[in-house]
């Protein structure tokens, strides 16, 4: 047994400098962020092998002195802040003087660059952390940056890349991030020497939106802007037919940093609500302009999580200018009947009866029955009886499945804390990546009512299985295995645990469609009645889950005015 | 050998030899069938071009008969190649349908050459495709010389008439306007033709197809009526060569020439254009060269020329107009400014630009489509072609008045509404899917002729009465199997299966006999199948005859369609530079009267956009007419000088045709030739000596340049021995600044001792050096140009770079600082090279020789050639 003893010093820095070098994209990341520093117009990033062999990024920014130069690869060597108050507020990309450093400890680079006024650049080369050359180098001003052999001193790290078609995914999604929020610098981008990405400099946002995400989608996009106390906001959300199953059309900018931010991600989907399909997401671009000191960026190494100190404003204006954008973009009443964004995505009778109430052909009101009254059934399909106000009208087949659709919901959310612990636990191989990162998320598992244990495998010591020992009794019908992929990638993606219940909105309601009375049927008046006494306890009993209307209710003064007893 | 002297008798070959009696300078496809042939001398050579079977059929009488042949349906690809090969082909039809009675006649429709082919196989979509016909004479005692250049696939006709003082500026005129146009063909009369030198001058302009024109003398002696009788004008003042003889002889028989090979009057030739070579900034053969304007030196490649890095068009016409404007720099500040406005306003409104380019995107060759169309050789796709042309020009019209600048206006001015015309009648005409074959049906419109109209009814009609008759006859015969049905080879017919034949009733001819059934015809179904046989054959006629009158409708607005395309074009370049502006980030040049050439952070468009591992380092470059004459560069080679010079060239010469340049910004005094001198491998093909080349250039821009020239020297004087260099360089130098020419110079040398003309003219010269740093003695170059005159020359350094052996360059290393201990700087242009510098030279050269290296040979040669040195004390 070895002893335990104090790791040696460049092991150190390059168990850290994983923390934030943590594949291609997050150099790419780091190097562009410090060329935007550099006020840099125009960019150019080339890769190699995914940026695996080799990464380059040349800016035409403000470049770097010889002493800059000799210093940059230290730890925690930064121009950006120099003492704890320039800390609180950070404008500038980097700030921690770890992004270069940790570049330098797991890969070869070489940094050349040259200041406005001087002859030449300078350049030094650097390998595991130690200066291997210097010199001076014929270039234009600004910087280039070679990161080459990228972890190639950690194999075990090195085998933790994925594919090049994988990582120059994610090259290219953080390029894309960078380049939204920057449509005024030109970027140039080459993989294995072929150009992938031109983008001219000085572009509007949704020229730079339609280049990089497509014409339909910039065709697609709903302007918004917030002018508050606090900051500023401005961006787009996505009309419901561009969302997707993942948040990869997602991107918020704070002060011009693409970050990721739960409470944001949040706050649009449930304005959207269920104007979307079930597991997709509102795509988004938001600018935020604020004071730095109103955010918290350094909470984790990646720096893509973000959190403010004014969230609750935020969230409130948010929700409030989405919902008014959307109001007024038509998405209401007026495409009723033609099939469009109505049927299709009108599922929720929380966010149906908002829409419906901004369209002023909608009246919303309770329903009373009169007591007594008969319910006639014509054409086998629809109910007609007398209220306190008027008559209502009232589809069978909607009024029915709306009701069954409530019970099982109810059902669901009861049965969902009741656990199965199952007699043979169920063995689960993941992909390494994958593994790593359920790992992490255990906890989140456990507070969904499932017991899960790791197992080493005795195949492949690397590698580690799971054995599923209960599992909530929701999920008893289902792939185990698949399911616990899915929950996975949805906490992976950030997503609320809250929100697995989408998942199941469409299998409920389906269920609900196929059991209900159909159209057609007859039904004795005790039926009639219960159905529409039933439905009138029901939550959300204007739309059918589907988001067509049950029941419509005629008042006695519009009848007057049909027969011209009143004017 | 066999020769064309041979006698025939056969009818078929006598009718060949009198034809090829016509067209003796030509290679005769002679239409036999479904193949053209070549016959006897012909048919050796179209067998070895083409690399087809050469055969020898008996002809009768005549016995055997050299012969190969193509087939007539793959007969274009077959023409490219020998036309590509420089062979004139005369295509020789049948004129009449062959019959019973003798043989058919046959007479020549066309005569396909270098520069008068119109077949797509031939022509490069981007490129022109000229011919030229010279004409030379004298005025008072001076030599005049007139070109007409003519592209029959685009309509393009212009000529010049210009006079030289001596032969060699004959010469130099001569192969700057050849070079301006690149033409694939040049005729000439018979005494010039004949002449030996001046042929051995043209046969310097690289594929050009020389053929003399025996007719020359036919149209020469009346060229002005020709040309009136051909434009129907009174008048050729209005093309501006009423006064120029030989201009207008040139043109006359050169449209004589074009006429005669397509066998037509060349109708798309609307007008000439006469222009003066100056005109336009006046880039010599050597500026194109060296500049790498359309093939780089090396490789003679497309890829890395700067045509190639600025083409952005999207329609071939664009393509060629870009390539034309290239070599047609203005000198007119308006007309640039204008272009520049123009492109100034796509750069900015990127919205209408993107517009403009989809449309031209979707233009087929207007001007090219019109040119097959005149001369008869279009189909009806192209007719459809072109009115989708024309939609999309009248969109672009549209777009182009939301602009705001003059050229805009102008150029929507050209587009007139009379092409709706065109549209309409096109539509009206032609089928949405007509068929490609003009002979046969398939083409015109429903409503068009109310005889095609009945006779399609006949035609069409055909199926159901073969369906009624089967019935009727059915039912007559009782014969339930039986059919009617059609081939080719014996039209309709009634087939009744052998089980059946015992019902087949009396009026029933017995056609044919099959294994299990027979065919047979009766007098109504013969009746009916000539009905339709004829209406077919008829439709098809009348089909032929009214394509033909639709397309001499629409040729009739050739005038406006060559507007509009002309428009389209133009459109195409300006946008295309805004693309290339914004894609490559290059700024608006300002024209300035003061004299002077700013460039800030200027770039090498090419160099910019090939470098790989290195960074292109920016440079700024300023130039005027007195203390900043001339630029004396120096530092060693591979520092960047040539790029640098040949930078300020390029970018120059971009702000002449209209374009952004590459740099931060540009101020540019208008110019009227650019030189480019430079020590480039590409003339050691022509058999003259290195420096007799450079000699002769260089003596051409001495005795060119003005005041507002722009000269790049690179490196002159370095085809001969140093201390002859280093003269000649520094007088050249000295005389541009001083006789009065003052052209703003770029003078790059290695030789540092050049330096001191800055000292002696400070008012004219400025030293400049690429930066270099010395690392240990080895060289790290910053391509960054400073003032100053370089020190050190790194021969070494860089021989060392390149791998040169360690036991060589440490030799030079002592020779080099020998020689730079004995010797004695150069001072003053009186400076005579005394005997002691020669006596040093020899043993320094005697010092650097390795023995054991040398064959006994190289040994005796290196003897002669310092005995050479010596005796010149």
């Amino acid at each position: 047994m070895a002893q335990i003893q104090k790791l040696p010093q460049e092991l150190i820095a390059r168990i850290a400098a994983g923390q934030v070098v943590e594949r291609p994209a997050s150099v790419v990341k780091e190097l562009i962020e410090n060329s935007l520093d550099a006020g840099a117009k125009h960019i150019r990033i080339e890769l190699e092998s995914a940026g695996k062999k080799k990464i380059v990024v040349v800016d035409d920014g403000i470049g770097m002195s010889q002493e800059d130069l000799s210093l940059c690869f230290l730890h925690h060597a930064t121009s950006k802040i120099s003492d704890i108050s320039d800390l609180l507020a950070i404008q500038t990309f980097g700030f921690r003087g770890e992004a270069l450093s940790s570049m330098c400890a797991v890969a070869q680079v070489r940094i050349e660059s040259k200041l406005p006024g001087s002859l030449a650049g300078k350049y030094i080369e650097v390998e595991r952390g130690i200066i291997t050359k210097t010199g001076s180098v014929g270039m234009p001003t600004g910087t280039r940056v070679t990161v080459s052999g990228l972890f190639a001193v950690i194999p075990a790290r090195k085998k933790f890349l994925k594919s090049d078609t994988t990582e120059l995914a994610h090259c290219l999604q953080v390029i894309t991030e960078i380049a939204l929020a920057n449509p005024q610098i030109s970027f140039t981008v080459s993989h294995n020497k072929k150009i992938v990405l031109e983008l001219p400099s000085d572009q509007t946002i949704l020229e730079r939106v339609a280049h990089l995400l497509s014409d339909h989608i910039a065709e697609n996009l709903l302007p918004l802007s917030i002018q508050s106390d606090h900051f500023f906001l401005s961006g787009f959300v996505g009309k419901p037919q561009i969302g997707t199953q993942s948040q990869l059309r997602q991107f918020l900018f704070v002060n011009k940093r693409s970050v990721l931010s739960k409470e944001i991600s949040q706050i649009v989907k449930e304005t959207f609500s269920t104007l979307l399909e079930p597991r997709s997401y509102p795509a988004f671009l938001f600018n935020i302009h604020l004071n730095p000191e109103l955010i918290d960026i350094n909470v984790d190494p990646q720096k893509t999580r973000i959190k403010f100190l004014i969230e609750t404003e935020i969230i409130k204006e948010l929700n409030s200018a989405i919902r008014s954008v959307l109001e007024q973009a038509n998405l209401t009443y007026e495409q009723r009947g033609n099939n469009g964004f109505y049927d299709e995505f009108l599922m929720d009778p929380g966010i149906a009866k908002l829409v419906k109430e901004s369209g002023d052909g909608w009246n919303i009101k309770d329903v009373e029955l009169a007591t007594g009254a008969e319910v006639l059934q014509i054409h086998n399909l629809y109910l007609v009886t007398q209220t306190k106000r008027g008559v209502l009208i009232v589809d069978q087949h909607a009024a029915h499945e709306r009701i069954l659709y409530q019970e099982f919901l109810e059902k669901f959310e009861k049965e969902r804390n009741d656990a199965i612990v199952l007699s043979e636990p169920i063995r689960v191989e993941l992909p390494v990546a994958e593994a790593e990162f359920l790992k992490t998320e255990l906890a989140v598992f456990s507070k969904l009512g499932f017991v899960i244990t790791e197992e080493i495998s005795q195949k492949k010591k690397d590698q580690t299985n799971f054995l599923v020992k209960q599992i909530p009794k929701v999920f008893k019908t289902r792939n185990i295995k698949r399911l616990i992929q899915e929950i996975l990638h949805d906490s992976v993606e950030n997503k609320n645990p809250k929100e697995l219940d989408v998942g199941t909105h469409r299998t409920l309601a389906y269920l609900a469609c196929r059991t209900a009375i159909k159209s057609g049927e007859k039904l004795t008046p005790k039926q009639r009645k219960r159905l529409l006494e039933k439905l009138q306890q029901t939550e959300g009993k204007y739309t059918c889950p589907h988001g067509r209307p049950v029941e419509v209710e005629l008042d006695v003064m519009y009848l007057d005015q049909l027969f011209k007893r009143v004017k | 050998m066999m020769t064309m002297d041979r006698e025939f008798s056969t009818p078929m070959m006598l009718q060949y030899m009198e034809i090829k009696r016509q067209y003796p300078d030509c290679l005769l496809f002679f239409r036999l069938g479904d193949f053209y042939e070549l016959f006897l001398d012909d048919a050796l050579i179209g067998a070895k071009v083409l690399n087809i079977t050469l055969t020898a059929r008996p002809r009768g009488k005549d016995g055997d008969v050299p012969m190969a042949g193509v087939p007539y349906h793959a007969s274009e690809q077959y023409l490219a190649k020998l036309v590509k090969a420089g062979y004139k082909v005369a295509i020789c039809e049948q004129i009449t349908e062959p019959d019973k009675r003798g043989i058919v006649e046959r007479a020549v429709v066309r005569i396909v050459t270098p520069g008068t082919v119109l077949n797509e196989n031939s022509l490069q979509q981007k490129e022109n495709n000229h011919i030229v016909s010279i004409s030379r004479g004298e005025e008072k005692g001076e030599l005049v010389i007139a070109l007409a250049f003519a592209d029959i696939s685009t309509g393009s006709f212009v000529t010049t008439q210009v006079t030289a003082q001596n032969r060699q500026e004959f010469e130099q005129l001569l192969l700057t306007e050849l070079l301006r146009f690149q033409p694939s063909e040049c005729i000439l009369p018979n005494n010039l033709y004949n002449e030996g030198e001046f042929l051995g001058l043209l046969k310097k302009v690289s594929s050009l197809n020389i053929f003399p024109f025996d007719q020359w003398e036919v149209f020469e002696s009346d060229a002005a009526n020709y040309l009136k009788n051909h434009f129907g004008i009174s008048s050729l003042r209005g093309f501006g060569i009423e006064t120029k003889t030989y201009a207008k002889v040139a043109s006359a028989v050169l449209l004589g020439y074009l006429n005669h090979t397509q066998q037509q009057t060349v109708s798309h030739i609307k007008k000439i254009e006469s222009y003066k070579p100056h005109e336009f900034v006046i880039l010599d053969r050597s500026t194109v060269v060296n500049l790498e304007l359309f093939e780089t030196i090396r490789e003679g490649e497309k890829q890395g020329s700067l045509l190639q890095v600025i083409d952005k068009t999207v329609s071939a016409a664009g393509g060629r107009l870009l390539k034309n404007w290239l070599i047609h720099p203005l000198k007119n500040k308006k007309n640039i400014e204008q272009r520049l406005d123009f492109v100034e306003e796509c750069v900015f409104n990127r919205n209408l630009r993107s517009k403009v380019i989809e449309e031209l995107s979707g233009i087929y060759d207007i001007e090219r489509i019109v040119a097959k169309l005149s001369v008869g050789l279009a189909n009806p796709g192209d007719l459809l072609n072109l009115k989708l042309s024309l939609q999309k020009s009248l969109e672009v019209k549209k777009l182009l008045l939301e602009l705001k600048n003059n050229l805009a206006v102008q150029l929507s001015k050209e587009i007139t509404e009379e092409i709706t015309v065109v549209i309409e009648w096109i539509a009206k005409q032609i089928l949405d899917n007509p068929k490609i074959d003009i002979r046969s049906g398939g083409i015109i419109r429903e409503g068009v002729s109310e005889r095609l109209d009945k006779l399609r009814n006949i035609s069409g009609g055909g199926k159901s009465w073969v369906k009624e008759l089967e019935q009727k006859e059915r039912e007559r015969t009782g014969i339930s199997s039986l059919k009617v049905k059609y081939n080719k080879v014996f039209g309709y017919y009634i087939e009744v299966s052998k089980a059946n034949l015992d019902h087949v009733p009396s009026d029933y001819y017995r056609k044919q006999t099959l294994v299990n059934a027979e065919r047979f015809i009766t007098d109504d179904l013969k009746r009916y199948e000539d009905m339709i046989l004829n209406a077919e054959e008829e439709i098809g006629e009348l089909e032929h005859r009214l394509f033909l009158e639709t397309v001499s409708k629409v040729v009739q607005h050739t005038q406006v369609l060559q507007n509009t395309a002309h428009a389209m074009s133009v459109t195409d370049v300006l946008s295309s530079f805004a693309v290339l502006a914004q894609k490559n980030r290059y700024t608006k040049p300002e024209l300035i009267t003061t004299g002077e050439i700013l460039i800030r952070e200027g770039r090498h468009p090419v160099v910019e956009t090939v470098l790989d591992e290195s960074q292109f380092v920016p440079n700024d470059t300023y130039l005027n007419e007195t203390d900043y004459q001339l630029l004396l560069i120096t530092g060693p080679n591979m520092a960047g000088k040539s790029v640098y010079m040949r930078q300020t060239a390029l970018i120059v010469l971009l702000a002449h045709i209209g374009c952004f340049v590459p740099a931060e910004s540009a101020q540019i005094s208008l110019v009227d030739r650019i030189f480019v001198r430079s020590g480039a491998s590409d003339i050691i093909a022509s058999g003259l000596s290195t420096f007799m080349v450079e000699m002769v250039e260089t003596a051409h821009i001495l005795n060119h340049a003005t005041q507002n020239s722009l000269i790049i020297m690179d490196e002159i004087g370095r085809g001969t021995s140093t201390y002859d260099g280093i003269s000649i360089a520094w007088a050249v130098a000295e005389y541009l600044v001083t006789s009065g020419l003052h052209a703003k110079t770029l003078f790059a040398t290695h030789y540092h001792e050049l330096q001191k003309l800055a000292e002696q003219y400070p008012e004219k010269i400025q030293n400049f050096q690429v930066a270099i740093e010395n690392d240990n003695g080895e060289p790290i170059f910053l391509h960054k140009v400073i003032p100053g005159g370089a020190s050190h020359s790194f021969g070494v350094a860089v021989a060392k770079l390149a791998g040169v052996p360690e036991i060589v360059t440490k030799k030079a290393v002592k020779i080099l600082s020998n020689l730079e201990k004995k010797a004695e700087e150069i001072k003053g242009e009186n400076k005579k090279i005394n005997t002691s510098d020669l006596s040093e030279k020899i043993v320094a050269d005697l010092q650097a020789i390795v023995i054991e290296r040398m064959t006994p040979i190289e040994a005796l040669q290196e003897l002669a050639r310092l005995q050479e040195i010596a005796s010149k004390k």
